[in-house]
């Protein structure tokens, strides 16, 4: 396949490897995650008024998924939260190295489910306020934790974002490569990663010619500055590329990672589903449980970690036996990958949704936010009308569209992967049919789930 | 040599922030005020429907030389608020035709200007079903 290496491109490649590149990047974000703090705090505290509310919860997540599937993990490369980090970096309170116990992805997913508890537990997404707290406790987390320790520990093992990045940037179809590897295998200074004088190497570690995965790749391209031989590429690949050929990352916690993300874009959504109601009053009664914070914790622990992880031990040890084998983690690492595109699918179709009907609500939200302080830039009155980017009666074909792909692509993976793995179709097929029969269930029951009318919870910060 | 100066200088900004205040942020002057928020059909449902708001002074009676902006918002963000304005009294009640266009949490924000010049805010949630 004929690649595109985007620093080639005239104009683009020179801005993104420009010094200052990627800060003109975060400095666009560090506004909005300013005004979404400014604005937290002090602006009216209707979640559809509020800015914080309506970039983090409608913009933010349905931009971010978009950009990971048809570009790269762009958000990570102009991430705001990474400029405390460079802070504590340049008061010199860099630390030890991170723990060789948790130099694993365990980290990452007790920090997703957390937040998304967080989420589900104080409706996050109805609270300018908490919002607000939400951004400050992640410059507060990334700048202590890059302050304590080396080798971009923040990003690498513990920030929530920077974990779903990862996760569905292993299907994006761009790709940290080196141009030449014969140019890297005499290189002696390898400032790739160990940086120059003038520009640092790779935060979390990466070695240019080694990476085969975008896990842990934060399209920073400081790798890129620093190479003396112009040697790093930001090349064009298929998506399925590394899903099928990935052959690092032996542990389970990376396949753990990725099947539980996929149940928790399934369990996301359900949470905004009706029958959500009568699950958590069966289970309130069945449990005499009455706190609200315990009940999310039970049924969003169950089908975000308990589910996902009984399923991944279980899938792994019926597809080895069935294909004679005893090589179960091995089994999971690879089968798991299939279920990026499935999972990603999932996120499009409900956050893409948010970002359907409600896109357009910056537009009044911020010209209030303006006029609240005497500008009338954007005009004197706000367009409360405008909210919908696509027309209503799109959005549920799109979304069979998004889960049928995913689908398609999780069964192409899941294929090639049996193929490469065994000599023959038969036996390839009695390995991966435990797989492809998750991956139908999955499927149903988000289509299931995108099929029942949405409620847009959360009164909470009310008091009820 | 500057970089503590300007982390304090970082700080005494963020501090800066609980201060500052958008003028669109609307609060109750009239906290003795009750008002009562009613839904029919009750309970709520998607589609058309009509609020009666009834609002007591401090001395419990209730008020009607009163003039209200009544809007709805859906509790997640991202959706288009219903607003109606204008609304005056009949026998002691303010009827407000509906519609609920999506099932979920909502909030009804009713506002008005007393007689005394006073600013009457109050949000009352509401649950609809599908």
């Amino acid at each position: 396949m004929k690649t595109l290496d985007l620093l080639n491109i005239p104009g683009l490649g020179r801005l993104l490897k420009w010094r200052w590149g990627r800060l003109i990047f975060q400095a666009i974000l560090t506004l909005v995650l300013l005004l979404i703090i400014y604005d937290g705090f002090t602006g009216p505290q209707l979640a559809p008024v509020n800015n914080a509310t309506v970039l983090s919860w409608v913009h933010y997540r349905g931009i971010v998924i978009l950009l990971l599937l048809f570009a790269g993990n762009f958000f990570c490369m102009a991430c705001p939260f990474t400029l405390p980090r460079t802070l504590a970096k340049r008061l010199s309170l860099r630390g030890r190295r991170w723990p060789a116990a948790f130099r694993n992805k365990w980290i990452a997913l007790g920090s997703i489910f957390l937040i998304f508890w967080l989420y589900e537990w104080l409706d996050l997404w109805a609270s300018p306020l908490l919002t607000a707290w939400v951004a400050v406790a992640y410059l507060l987390a990334s700048f202590l934790f890059e302050a304590y320790f080396s080798e971009s520990a923040f990003c690498k093992y513990v920030c929530p974002l920077g974990t779903f990045n990862f996760v569905y940037s292993l299907a994006a179809p761009t790709q940290i490569q080196a141009r030449d590897l014969e140019v890297c295998q005499s290189c002696v200074g390898k400032e790739c990663v160990n940086g120059s004088e003038a520009v640092l190497g790779c935060g979390t570690e990466l070695f240019v010619p080694m990476i085969d995965s975008n896990m842990d790749c934060t399209f920073c391209l400081d790798c890129a500055r620093a190479c003396p031989y112009d040697n790093v590429a930001l090349s064009t690949r298929s998506p399925a590329k590394e899903l099928i050929d990935s052959s690092r990352f032996l542990g389970w916690d990376r396949s753990f990672l990725i099947l539980s993300l996929a149940f928790m874009g399934l369990m996301n959504a359900f949470g905004m589903v009706p029958p959500v109601y009568s699950v958590q009053i069966y289970l309130g009664q069945f449990l005499r449980l009455k706190s609200e914070a315990l009940l999310q914790l039970v049924i969003f622990g169950v089908g975000n970690l308990l589910l996902p992880g009984l399923l991944l031990l279980l899938l792994s040890w019926i597809s080895a036996t069935r294909a004679g084998s005893q090589q179960y983690k091995r089994v999971a690492r690879q089968y798991a990958n299939a279920y990026v595109p499935i999972g990603s699918s999932i996120w499009l179709s409900h956050y893409g949704f948010h970002l359907a009907i409600g896109g357009a609500a910056i537009v009044p939200v911020f010209q209030s936010f303006l006029m609240a302080h005497g500008i009338a830039l954007l005009g004197s009155q706000p367009d409360w009308s405008l909210s919908f980017l696509l027309p209503q009666a799109w959005i549920f074909p799109l979304q069979i569209l998004a889960m049928l792909l995913g689908f398609t692509g999780s069964l192409i993976v899941l294929g090639k992967i049996g193929m490469k793995r065994q000599s023959s179709p038969a036996l390839a097929f009695r390995e991966l049919l435990p797989w492809a029969l998750l991956l139908v269930l999955m499927t149903i029951a988000a289509l299931s789930i995108f099929n029942l009318p949405m409620e847009m919870r959360g009164t909470r910060m009310l008091g009820r | 040599m500057f970089r503590l100066p300007l982390l304090k200088l970082a700080l005494l900004l963020s501090l800066l922030i609980p201060s500052c205040s958008r003028n669109d942020v609307v609060i109750d002057d009239a906290p003795g005020f009750e008002v009562k928020l009613e839904v029919f059909p009750s309970p709520a449902q998607t589609g058309p429907s009509e609020l009666k708001i009834t609002i007591y002074d401090e001395q419990s009676n209730p008020v009607e030389d009163l003039v209200l902006k009544v809007r709805g918002d859906m509790s997640h963000a991202g959706m288009t608020p219903i607003t109606v304005e204008g609304i005056q009294a009949e026998l002691g009640t303010f009827t407000v035709p509906f519609e609920w266009t999506m099932a979920g949490d909502w909030m009804i924000t009713i506002t008005t200007t007393l007689p005394d010049g006073r600013t009457l805010y109050r949000v009352q949630p509401v649950q609809v079903n599908p």
